[in-house]
């Protein structure tokens, strides 16, 4: 089921409001990152590091954009949030399309429609692999800003 | 010192190149010197010893985490030469400052931060170029920094003022 207004793979999400979900690798003795600026739970920018082809010429998985599930085409299908998650290793948190604009990056819908798993909900963060290549410095601010934009879903926290 | 032994008796530890293993059993000789030049703070010995072993464990997350992140292809392998680096730069720091969040960036690279007492300071080492520091201190005590860090001297104020806080 695609998000509202969107029909096309590929076709670019640009209602601010809409959210995206990230998820993030993690041991669960490690700490979460709590924003001492916005008094949430958010994850850490390596969370939106990309896996980049730089030094993996025999990888046959490295990203073009970053992967996201879009929340309304989970609500929309009656999923959770925290779809796919697995609490035991990994971190989900949400950001909003208007955070990744204001990064001068763009989200899509991207299903996964064939292979194992498929994903109708999954959708791309574009422009960061770019970005890297373009410029380091910059790169690294813009993840900065995705992780500073976020916040980790309640059902991902200890106490749930 | 404990012997470390998080990473040592996993499946993912044995399928590293030796380097990287090398690395991991040289941490405790790391970490045996928890001097901080020009700052004196009067903790108690075994406070300073307990926020080491923390320290250290923190390193050994990073690693386990990124062992699992390996097997998955979804990271490169981690650098020893990278990580001991930054190892080495912070470790001074060991004794006097909260344990750090340490993740693993692609590349080989590691992430070293700290967000406490008002103070959010990341360290991303890789390489090829030098350390890139980001600093925001919510009480204003001292000015954001967003960039390159050649010789850490933005980190070290960061982490100097941190120990403080905690102290």
């Amino acid at each position: 089921m695609p998000p509202s207004n969107i029909d096309i793979p590929g076709q670019r999400i640009t209602d601010p409001a809409e959210i995206v979900i990230r998820r993030h690798r993690r041991d669960k003795r490690q700490p979460i990152v709590y924003d001492q600026r916005t008094r949430c739970y958010r994850l850490p920018t390596t969370a939106f590091e990309p896996r980049l082809p730089e030094n993996r010429p025999n990888a046959t998985r490295h990203d073009k954009y970053l992967s996201v599930n879009i929340a309304s085409s989970l609500r929309t299908s009656g999923l959770p949030s925290d779809w796919g998650c697995d609490h035991a290793h990994f971190l989900a948190g949400k950001v909003s399309v208007e955070a990744v604009q204001a990064a001068n990056l763009t989200v899509t819908w991207e299903p996964i429609e064939s292979g194992d798993p498929t994903n109708p909900h999954h959708g791309a963060i574009n422009g960061v692999v770019e970005l890297y290549y373009r410029d380091q410095d910059e790169y690294v601010t813009v993840l900065s800003s995705l992780a500073r934009a976020s916040t980790v879903l309640p059902e991902c926290l200890p106490e749930n | 010192m404990n012997a470390i032994v998080t990473s040592a008796g996993s499946s993912e530890y044995r399928m590293w190149p030796a380097s990287v293993r090398t690395f991991i059993s040289a941490m405790p000789q790391c970490l045996q010197d928890d001097s901080v030049p020009g700052i004196s703070l009067g903790q108690t010995a075994p406070r300073r010893w307990q926020n080491i072993a923390k320290f250290r464990e923190a390193f050994n997350l990073g690693l386990d985490c990124a062992g699992a992140m390996v097997s998955d292809d979804a990271l490169d392998p981690p650098d020893p030469k990278i990580w001991n680096y930054a190892l080495d730069a912070v470790r001074n720091f060991a004794g006097y400052v909260p344990t750090p969040l340490v993740t693993p960036l692609q590349l080989g690279g590691v992430s070293v931060e700290w967000h406490a007492y008002g103070i959010d300071l990341e360290i991303w080492f890789r390489s090829g170029a030098p350390p890139f520091v980001l600093i925001d201190d919510v009480r204003d005590a001292f000015p954001t920094f967003q960039g390159r860090d050649s010789h850490l001297s933005h980190a070290y104020t960061a982490l100097k003022h941190l120990a403080d806080r905690s102290g």
